[in-house]
């Protein structure tokens, strides 16, 4: 399989009040464990792209490949199961569930297909010691920083073994350093677990750092960058 | 899948333990208040029934009456037709003499009939020494009689189970009235003439009619003193269940050739009363349960408001929409089933007391009414509201998995 994404000109009209093409004729392709930054200026179509990549919305025409699938059109509920498998969510504001201890928060993705396996379990476990959190699998969120909980909601989303990982500016709400952290996690593990991984960013230093930079302005592609061979 | 909706709507609910525990505490109110008048009612009712019934035989079933066949009922025949006078003399008692067979047939004929008592009743008139009282005389086997009404236990005095001929038990009032105690000698007088009888002993049943008038004596005694050979006046039913009385009655009646008459027939304002306090106390009951319905339904709502955003990502996660609704009703039914839990226990508790503190209260002689606790209200209670609570979280249950995870994410 070459591609792991495949958009064949996807587009994305809303109706709120006024018709507005959110997106318009996207064609996009990602390979396995390429690392891609989505960036371009608010309101641009980012996070829509995102959320139909995601499989959280439909586009209006178009097709959407996944893992050699055309899932344009599936029923909410197979797309439901489709997100539980194959896709992991970053998102900007971490949404770890608060009355849930951090090694339940991570299990929760295994947990929602049914009883969790020891080996899956035990893998889980080991990418929480990776990024060195072990010793709070016990905590609960409230009682972790900012860049710590990120890194559980990371953890979270490669629970399930997805295929492809979405992080909606998952550096947005942090401070540098923590940014960089969380940033440096994100690569290492695409680079140790073969994840593609795409970011929406606003910010430009760690688009560089990307295997690519896709740049959307006004719901279109405006430039492709490869800044990697 | 029940693992993650269990452990997440557990989780969920102990998280907001103040909001839980109200839910739980209008559910527990709700059944508690159903458990404790349920109670009450059926300990009214029952005892009502049993002031009824307890002396009185469910079903009591006498030879019908039968006029001389009229002359146009008469199938033409070819011999020649006599018809003479009409009699208009009437039966003074009207018997049964094959009873032995009618019992034989009765007790095999429905599963609900208890105990067929033939019994010999009929009018008498007391005297000790210059005093007179006019009395009813009751005729039937100790034995038999004591299964369905309970004599022996009642006793004051002396002893029925084994009464002998020329023996006799009285009512305590009718004993008190004319200075009777135990191995007193008395006279009765029947349609077939003047008995001496012994008093064996003095019954306090509780039912005036008993109390009052009736000396009670052996079957064939009875027989004797009115008269009727080896016949007997009416062959008297007990059931098992006494409000299958009516339906008895009626296939008796179809089947055999007697009058059958049932205790219900016979007291139907009373059991139309206890149907209106039966309905009144479900209408209550109903809209008590309806409460707690919304009760549940405004607090999980808000449970539901408060978490839009945590099930926008667990949608966005892959839990799909029954996964969720899962997770909502199960609160429900957990809040439902530890309130209900909680209030059944209440509930008999209140119920308890509530007799005790009558019993205490209540003046020597006068028996304070039964609280009518029983497994299946207990028990009924629970499901009820578990089913109650259920069908009520399935309304912020839909709203849950309603949530689309796109707007919650946008919103942010």
């Amino acid at each position: 399989m070459e591609h792991i994404l495949y958009l064949d000109r996807v587009c994305k009209l809303y109706h709120e009040g006024v018709p507005v093409w959110a997106l318009q004729d996207v064609d996009l392709a990602v390979r396995p464990g390429e690392f891609v930054a989505v960036v371009g200026p608010s309101g641009s179509g980012k996070t829509t792209l995102l959320n139909i990549i995601g499989l959280l919305d439909r586009p209006t025409s178009g097709r959407v490949i996944l893992a050699g699938r055309d899932v344009s059109n599936l029923s909410e509920n197979a797309r439901s199961v489709l997100r539980r498998d194959l896709i992991g969510f970053v998102f900007q504001n971490y949404y770890l569930l608060p009355e849930l201890t951090v090694l339940e928060n991570v299990l929760l993705p295994l947990r929602l297909r049914g009883p969790v396996s020891a080996p899956d379990r035990a893998r889980v476990e080991g990418l929480l010691e990776r990024v060195g959190l072990a010793p709070y699998g016990r905590a609960f969120p409230s009682q972790l920083s900012g860049g710590q909980q990120q890194r559980v909601a990371l953890i979270r989303a490669l629970a399930n073994d997805p295929t492809l990982v979405l992080a909606d500016e998952p550096t947005g709400n942090l401070d540098s350093q923590s940014g960089w952290a969380v940033f440096d996690l994100m690569r290492e593990l695409n680079r140790a677990t073969g994840k593609s991984f795409i970011m929406v960013t606003h910010d430009e230093r760690f688009a560089r750092q990307a295997d690519r930079v896709v740049r959307i302005e006004d719901g279109r592609i405006h430039t492709e960058l490869a800044s990697r061979p | 899948m029940v693992q993650f909706a269990w452990m997440l709507a557990l989780r969920q609910l102990r998280s907001a333990p103040r909001q839980s525990a109200l839910a739980a505490s209008v559910v527990a109110v709700s059944v508690a208040l159903v458990v404790f008048l349920n109670a009450l009612i059926g300990g009214l009712q029952r005892r009502l029934l049993e002031t009824t019934t307890g002396g009185i035989p469910h079903v009591v079933l006498e030879p019908a009456p039968r006029e001389p066949t009229p002359v146009w009922v008469l199938r033409p025949s070819s011999d020649p037709l006599y018809v003479g006078t009409r009699s208009t003399r009437e039966l003074r008692t009207r018997s049964i003499e094959n009873w032995r067979s009618w019992v034989r047939w009765l007790e095999a004929v429905d599963e609900d009939i208890a105990v067929v008592i033939p019994t010999v009743e009929g009018p008498g008139v007391l005297t000790r020494e210059t005093r007179t009282e006019p009395i009813r005389v009751v005729g039937a086997d100790p034995d038999r009689f004591d299964r369905a009404f309970g004599l022996q236990q009642r006793l004051v005095a002396g002893r029925y189970l084994g009464l002998a001929g020329g023996e006799a038990v009285l009512g305590y009032r009718l004993a008190d009235r004319l200075g009777l105690r135990l191995r007193d000698r008395f006279r009765v007088t029947g349609p077939a003439g003047t008995s001496t009888l012994l008093v064996a002993g003095i019954v306090r049943t509780g039912f005036s009619r008993l109390d009052d008038g009736v000396v009670f004596v052996p079957l064939r005694q009875a027989q004797s003193m009115l008269g009727l050979g080896t016949a007997v006046t009416t062959l008297s039913v007990r059931l098992r269940r006494p409000f299958e009385a009516d339906r008895l009655a009626n296939r008796i009646a179809l089947v055999a050739p007697f009058e059958a008459r049932s205790w219900m027939r016979e007291n139907r304002q009373l059991l139309a009363g206890l149907q209106a306090q039966s309905q009144s106390s479900f209408v209550i009951q109903f809209f008590v349960t309806l409460a707690a319905g919304f009760g549940i339904v405004s607090i999980l709502i808000t449970n539901v408001l408060a978490r839009v955003r945590e099930i926008g990502i667990l949608r966005a996660m892959g839990a799909t929409r029954s996964q969720i609704l899962e997770v909502f009703a199960l609160q429900g039914t957990f809040l439902a089933l530890t309130g209900g839990l909680v209030g059944a226990g209440v509930g008999v508790g209140l119920a308890l007391l509530f007799y005790q503190a009558r019993a205490s209260a209540a003046q020597p002689g006068i028996e304070v009414f039964p609280v009518d606790l029983n497994a299946r209200l207990v028990l009924g209670s629970v499901v009820l509201s578990v089913v109650v609570g259920t069908l009520a979280s399935l309304v912020p249950a839909r709203q849950a998995a309603a949530v689309d995870p796109i707007r919650v994410i946008r919103s942010t």
